[in-house]
């Protein structure tokens, strides 16, 4: 099984190949180029070196969000372009997920049996008192405006749901919660001091190995995924986000001022389905000059 | 001489676009997935809804040009893409996916200046059109007046110091509560409107006289609006986008007859989204036939956003040997002609 893992979701340009339970190659760049520059040359030297070539490859696993939007998307579409090639699958990986895979290989040691089976809407374990040698890992991505994007890890799994959360929030959760804390993410050198002075239960930082994403992580978790059948083509393949576009917002929220009711639109639910808007068409081009139809396509 | 298949691929702005073009100047699909219908809830483009839909569609659009070229991967010799100028977050998505597939299947990767795809998409429809010849172009991000000396080399003889053309349609638009997208609608409102009832500036400017400004002739449409708002007169919008349409034209048109007549220059073609306004191709044709120049125009689905002229664009500079790199990045701010 050979699966490419890619991370281009923070300042970090990383990927890597993983081969069989092995990291065949992995490549990281932090040296403020563009992922745009960076990440695809990075790319032909892993298969170079490794000999391998994009036609062997059984997935491509990659960061799905949340994280910087823009490069997101050129690790998405980079991966998107890579897969159309030659019909690869894609795996869509929690860049938070990822994250707190980084140190997964303590998770085990210091974990109490209890939180090893949590499913995901135990949001109420982390209120209630953990078990005091209870390992919580929080990757924490800075998501500006004084938020961080973050989710809560025991063992490698999920409690409650990814979210775009103020830090001081964060805290209060975490500190009602009991147990052990590990932070990592581009988040912990912009709110080490902030969490310093105010965490009340026994907290770590990971080491700068670990600290920021990295594609082997996406592409391990790339191949347990791959093995449970969960991947999509590039046509479904889609990022998450968190926030919507500010634009979409502040409409949102406009809408909201000015309604207090909201009601379906009558017309929508009488179509049953909503069209495709962005529906691809082929605009045919005739052979010969001819300046027939001089008007634009209706959807132009 | 074997078939030359280019993969052409154009996300700069707010329509994913895919062509398969054979030869440069056959078009064997040209698709388009427009987000139109989304931004205009928004009256005008939002870049981070357009990256994300860009996004979205890409493999769908890609594909689909392949099979309505009835062809396969196998059969492209180069990917030729829209690497700027445009919006970057929009140009990234293309441009990567352009680099993977590149990359992926071991075929040339071309990048390709937006607006000389626009001029490009001439040749399409005109099998016999060839450089030299003067072409105008007009869009909602751009107004040059150029001379196509070759394929790829350009003398830019005049330029907006201030909006472009079709900004200044877009904002008259809205002004008038038209909506957006400003040019079809000011161009269907025009019809019925009297071209000379208000006397718009032409907008001369200094130093340049090929140079163009349409600020002035927007800020005086929103003086007449405001005017008549606070003197409680009625606005004859018909009259005011035939007004306001007939301004912009005589400063386009004037310019690019005057070029040819000076230079000598027999051939003179029109690019950009604003080139299928119908009152600019019909003065620029009657113009062009009184002063024996011959008139190009792309019909109006090629004067849109497409992948079609970037695949045309993209051949030429194949031809040449041109060639780019995996670290080909997105450049929103592209000037033409430099590379």
């Amino acid at each position: 099984m050979l699966i490419l893992g890619i991370d281009s979701s923070g300042h970090t340009a990383s990927c890597a190949l993983f081969s069989d339970g092995i990291v065949l190659s992995e490549y990281s760049t932090n040296i403020g180029l563009t992922h745009s520059q960076t990440l695809l040359p990075m790319v032909a030297e892993i298969f170079s070196r490794t000999g391998r070539e994009v036609k062997d490859l059984d997935a491509i696993a990659v960061s799905a969000g949340p994280g910087s939007f823009t490069g997101l998307r050129i690790g998405a579409s980079t991966a998107k372009g890579l897969a159309l090639g030659y019909g690869i699958p894609l795996i869509e990986v929690s860049t938070l997920e990822a994250l707190a895979r980084n140190v997964s290989d303590t998770a085990e040691l210091y974990c109490s049996s209890d939180y090893t089976d949590v499913k995901s809407k135990d949001n109420e374990c982390q209120k209630a008192k953990a078990a005091d040698d209870c390992l919580f890992v929080h990757p924490i991505m800075d998501a500006r405006r004084n938020q961080v994007y973050t989710a809560a890890f025991v063992n490698g799994k999920l409690l409650g749901s990814e979210e775009a959360i103020g830090v001081d929030e964060l805290t209060e959760h975490i500190n009602a919660s009991g147990g052990r804390h590990l932070f990592l993410g581009d988040a912990v050198p912009v709110y080490k001091d902030f969490l310093t002075g105010h965490l009340s239960v026994p907290y770590s930082f990971a080491g700068p190995q670990n600290l920021l994403q990295r594609a082997s992580s996406v592409a391990i978790i790339g191949a347990e995924k791959l093995l449970k059948g969960e991947t999509v083509s590039g046509q479904d393949f889609r990022l998450s986000y968190i926030r919507k576009p500010q634009a979409e917002r502040e409409r949102e929220e406009a809408g909201l001022r000015e309604f207090d009711i909201t009601h379906d639109d009558p017309d929508k639910l009488k179509k049953g389905k909503t069209v495709d808007v962005l529906a691809a068409r082929n605009y045919k081009i005739g052979t010969d000059a001819g300046y027939e139809d001089e008007s634009l396509p209706e959807n132009l | 001489m074997n078939d030359i298949n280019i993969l052409g691929i154009e996300s700069s702005c707010d329509e994913t676009a895919a062509a398969v073009i054979r030869n440069g100047r056959e078009v064997r699909s040209n698709i388009i997935s427009s987000q139109i219908a989304i931004h205009t809830e928004y009256g005008g483009v939002v870049p981070e809804i357009a990256s994300r839909k860009h996004l979205e569609k890409i493999d769908d659009v890609v594909s689909l040009a392949l099979k309505e070229a009835d062809c396969t991967f196998d059969d492209i010799d180069a990917i030729a893409v829209t690497y700027g100028p445009g919006l970057v977050g929009a140009l990234l998505v293309g441009v990567a996916e352009a680099k993977a597939l590149s990359f992926a299947l071991n075929k040339p990767l071309i990048g390709v200046h937006h607006i000389e795809g626009h001029i490009s998409a001439n040749y399409i429809e005109n099998k016999d059109l060839e450089p030299p010849f003067a072409c105008l172009i007009v869009s909602g991000g751009h107004t040059h007046l150029v001379m196509v000396e070759d394929y790829g080399k350009y003398e830019i003889v005049g330029r907006s110091r201030d909006d472009a053309a079709g900004e200044a349609f877009d904002k008259v638009a809205r002004a008038v509560g038209l909506g957006y997208p400003g040019g079809p609608k000011v161009d269907n409102a025009a019809r019925t409107g009297d071209p000379h009832a208000i006397e718009f500036p032409r907008g001369v400017v200094a130093g340049n006289p090929y140079d163009f400004s349409f600020s002035g002739i927007k800020s005086a449409v929103l003086n007449h609006i405001n005017k008549a708002k606070m003197t409680g007169t009625e606005i004859n919008i018909p009259d005011l986008c035939a007004s306001f349409q007939e301004a912009v034209t005589d400063s386009l048109v004037s310019r690019a007859i005057n070029l040819c007549k000076e230079r000598g220059i027999k051939k003179l073609a029109i690019a950009g989204g604003v080139a299928s306004n119908s009152h600019i191709r019909s003065r620029l044709e009657s113009e062009c036939k009184e002063n024996g120049i011959r008139f190009y125009r792309p019909s109006p689905v090629l004067c849109t956003d497409n992948a079609a002229m970037i695949g045309c664009a993209g051949y030429y500079e194949y031809l040449k040997g041109l060639r780019d790199g995996l670290e080909l990045n997105a450049c929103p701010n592209l000037k033409l002609g430099e590379r």
